[in-house]
């Protein structure tokens, strides 16, 4: 899109790049509760315009949803118009492999459909994962627990759509008490599940927690975030078969 | 009378019905030694049993062992045990110092029973009071009258305790079997003796209070070293020794492995012989493809027989077979304490996967099992479970639970997890369950009835309600078992009813369309019926043209055998279900409709439906099908 990135705040950032904040021609929010007070200060004090997204970029649907709403922001400004397209052809070969991927466990098993799910996470990421797991995956959320204290505006638009879905009952129960058979968490609540001798594969959604080296980056947010997801899934699944 | 040896002094808790007695320690700090009473700290409890706690320093102070000389030596002085037929020590398994072996000293015990479980540790403890003993006893007297096994239901358990016992030289005195009644017994502050009901546990001790009246046999003590131990109890009951390249035997390592892999890693269950199988290689290479294997082979057994297994079995592949190394050779070098048995499955020439399944499966009963073994009661053999099935555990821990109700136990799985000598004792069962309904079981099914005369239950394990009831009631019957067998099957019956009836309000009048090969789902048709769904139309891929199993009631469904998917398509179309559920699940039918697969190799017991049908009501209650299938034009575009 040709767009690069000035700071990302709070990941791996140097003193240079907080220096250089305010010259940035746009503040991207991805996890409201973490940012938005720093964006309203920023605003005020530099004038700085924030885009706060609909939800965090989890998953193919939401990482376009992210794309044209950073483009069509900029655009607005007139201050550059991204070009969306590559970005977005990227984006659909992405998903075509994820088809052919998911489409052969599916195929087999039946799965990842009607598979139960239980994510434990703040508010953004809840929504997020939720709408990523339960839309494009066609997975049942089982429990959805919140780590942290929500952005009220990010825990109404929760509610909603696990009510369009009927789906209310998961955000009342303990991560504990989940029987889900996939598992979105902190490495330790992992522990504490299989300690119980749950029944589940687990995902960490967290800083890394499990004792894994990690050489070469990953992510779970965006295009390669969404892939990284549909393979933890797929097999975790095949685990659990 | 019971004395309890434990700081902790709660050995008389429950003959004293929760009572907890004074202490002889704690009574002597409050009283002068010339004015001490026994009657201050000796109480009668149930059956008249005596107690008295000897007690010790609270925790973490003074010293325990010197709080039990104290005590005895107040007991000595009062005469407490004069009245007494039998005194009974309760002394605490670990034994780290020499004051708290007083007990087993020979002026106060007489035999000495050990009670352990068959975990690692209980048997390390129970060695270690063998050790203990040893200092006193040496080598020439006998005071240990045996073991009291507690069970746990662990893995091998049994097998693990006896190994022990073998190798002390001590026979299990009693085997206590793991039951509720000892909680209830707790919960109640009672000992199992006085509660109603409870006989099997009951039988338990009052055949142990026999033995012990009956010229009670006592022998010498033979601890085992550290080493030995972890032989006695870890040992390597068979080793496999496939004779051929390493690349084969890798192959077969791998398809052992894998599943034991991902059951550990993201399941965690801990399947030992699936992570690390006794089984190697001869590695046979270039030379001895030349000029022979046999003496590789001969070099393996020697180092296979050094770890003194049950039993070697050394299997030949295409390599070996095709140069001519006769392996039957090898069986020469059994020994009395290891067979070794030579299995011709050379694949080229004998068969395949199932083939080899049933000659090495022939083989080991030939070879191992004892024809003439008395029979024991109310155990059963498993025959013929599928290993590579992912239910094959589940199958065997629903299976076992049913037949533990009727007090009925499992002598030998002849494909499943099984020790030499569980092998050797096959025949000591009167009856065999076919576990798996497959050729490879049937056949040895076959070969058992005709050249054994072995006998079978008319059925393998069931599917669904009424075959469960069905195959219950025949094992209830041939073990005399039938008012068990009732039982059971009112206590599945009403939770079978509370399960259909809690999935009918979210099933209830949502339409079905199945699609199946030709296999028998009666018992899912009717729970789906019962849970208020309706069948509009099942079609079963008969190719064959056999007779359609499908159901025993054809005339209640609509059955149709069809040899396409063209015609579920069109039905499908016509008849707009809610759900289109195959067994053979090919690319979903677009439609209004939900797709979903049902599993090849099902859960057996009473409830085998149900987990099936929570799961479409799960489907249902969410009502997504996922937007990841409108992606495969994507795929189309970009890759096809």
């Amino acid at each position: 899109m040709g767009i690069g990135i000035s700071c990302f705040l709070g990941s791996d950032c140097s003193l240079e790049d907080l220096a250089a904040l305010p010259n940035a021609d746009l503040n991207l929010l991805l996890v409201p509760e973490c940012g938005r007070r720093t964006a309203e200060y920023l605003k005020e004090h530099f004038g700085m315009d924030y885009l706060i997204l609909d939800r965090s970029p989890v998953g193919f649907d939401a990482a376009e949803e992210m794309i044209r709403a950073v483009a069509d922001k900029l655009a607005d400004r007139q201050i550059v118009k991204p070009d969306t397209q590559t970005v977005l052809e990227d984006c659909g070969r992405a998903r075509a492999l994820a088809w052919y991927h998911i489409n052969n466990i599916f195929q087999a098993y039946g799965k990842p459909n009607g598979t139960r799910y239980a994510v434990e996470a703040p508010a953004s990421w809840l929504y997020a994962f939720s709408r990523f797991f339960t839309e494009y995956l066609g997975m049942i959320p089982d429990c959805l627990s919140l780590s942290s204290a929500a952005d009220p505006e990010v825990l109404e638009r929760l509610r909603k759509f696990l009510a369009g879905h009927h789906m209310e009952q998961a955000l009342n129960r303990r991560i504990l008490d989940t029987d889900a058979e996939l598992v979105f968490s902190h490495a330790n609540t992992i522990a504490q599940l299989k300690a119980e001798n749950k029944t589940f594969y687990g995902i960490e959604i967290s800083l890394p927690g499990m004792g894994y080296t990690d050489i070469i980056p990953k992510t779970q947010i965006g295009i390669r975030g969404a892939l990284f997801l549909i393979e933890e899934v797929l097999n975790g699944l095949m685990n659990n078969l | 009378m019971q004395i309890g040896c434990d700081p902790k002094h709660d050995s008389t808790r429950y003959l004293m019905h929760g009572v907890m007695i004074p202490t002889v320690l704690e009574y002597l700090r409050r009283v002068p030694a010339d004015q001490a009473q026994l009657s201050e700290v000796l109480r009668e409890g149930c059956f008249h049993i005596g107690c008295i706690e000897a007690g010790g320093p609270q925790p973490g102070v003074g010293c325990a062992g010197r709080g039990i000389i104290t005590a005895f030596e107040f007991l000595k002085k009062t005469g407490a045990k004069d009245p007494y037929e039998r005194i009974v020590y309760d002394v605490l398994g670990d034994v780290v110092c020499g004051r708290f072996a007083v007990p087993v000293r020979k002026e106060y015990a007489d035999a000495v029973f050990l009670v352990t479980s068959g975990e690692y540790m209980a048997l390390y403890a129970a060695n270690n009071i063998l050790r203990g003993i040893y200092n006193y006893d040496g080598e020439k007297d006998r005071r240990i009258a045996g073991i009291l096994y507690n069970e746990r239901r662990l893995p091998d358990e049994d097998e693990r305790v006896k190994r022990f016992a073998r190798a002390v030289g001590i026979p299990v005195a009693a085997r206590i079997p793991r039951s509720p009644a000892f909680a209830k017994a707790e919960e109640a502050n009672r000992t199992v003796m006085e509660l109603p009901g409870w006989d099997q546990e009951k039988s338990v001790f009052q055949a142990l209070a026999r033995h012990i009246d009956d010229n009670l046999m006592l022998y010498p003590v033979r601890p085992l070293s550290d080493d030995a131990l972890e032989q006695a109890v870890r040992v390597t009951d068979a080793i496999v020794i496939a004779h051929g390249p390493k690349a084969c035997a890798f192959y077969t390592w791998q398809l052992l492995t894998s599943s034991g892999r991902r059951n550990l890693f993201n399941r965690g269950a801990l399947m030992p012989s699936a992570i690390s199988p006794n089984y190697r290689s001869t590695d046979m290479g270039h030379s001895e493809a030349v000029l022979g294997g046999m003496g590789k082979l001969r070099g393996a057994v020697n180092e296979a027989l050094q770890q003194h297994p049950g039993v070697i079995l050394v299997i030949s592949s295409c390599v070996a077979g095709i140069i001519g190394d006769d392996i039957r050779a090898i069986e020469e070098m059994s020994t009395p304490e290891t067979p070794v048995i030579a299995v011709l499955a050379d694949g080229d020439i004998n068969g395949d996967y199932i083939t080899g399944t049933e000659m090495c499966t022939r083989l080991l009963v030939e070879k191992l099992a004892l024809p003439d073994i008395p029979l024991r009661e109310n155990c059963v053999n498993f025959i013929g479970e599928t290993g590579v099935s992912n239910n094959q555990e589940i199958n065997y821990q629903t299976i076992r639970s049913l037949l533990s109700r009727m007090g009925i136990t499992i002598n030998c799985r002849l494909s499943g997890d099984s020790t030499s000598d569980q092998i050797r004792g096959f025949f000591a069962a009167p009856l065999n369950l076919l576990a798996d309904d497959t050729p490879t079981g049937r056949n040895i099914r076959a070969w058992l009835q005709d050249t054994w005369h072995a006998r079978f239950a008319t059925h393998a394990f069931p599917i669904g309600f009424p075959a469960s009831c069905t195959w219950i009631r025949e094992i209830g019957s041939f073990f005399h078992r039938e008012q068990e067998a009732e039982i059971i099957i009112q206590e599945e019956q009403m939770a079978y009813d509370r399960a259909i009836s809690e999935l009918r309000s979210r099933l209830s009048r949502r339409k079905i369309l199945l699609t199946s090969v030709n296999v028998n789902l009666g018992w899912f048709l009717d729970a789906a019926t019962s849970a208020g769904m309706t069948f509009v139309w099942i079609g079963v891929l008969n190719y064959l043209k056999q007779d359609v199993v499908l159901t025993d009631r054809p005339s209640q469904y609509p059955v149709e055998s069809v040899s396409s998917w063209e015609q579920i398509e069109e039905n499908a179309q016509k008849l707009q279900p809610d759900l289109i559920l195959s067994n053979y699940t090919a690319a979903p039918v677009s439609g209004t409709w939900l797709t979903e697969s049902m599993p090849m190799t099902n859960e057996v017991g009473f409830g085998s439906a149900i987990p099936i049908l929570r799961r479409l009501a799960d489907r249902f209650s969410s009502g997504k099908e996922g937007n990841w299938n409108n992606d495969q034009k994507l795929f189309n575009q970009y890759y096809a």
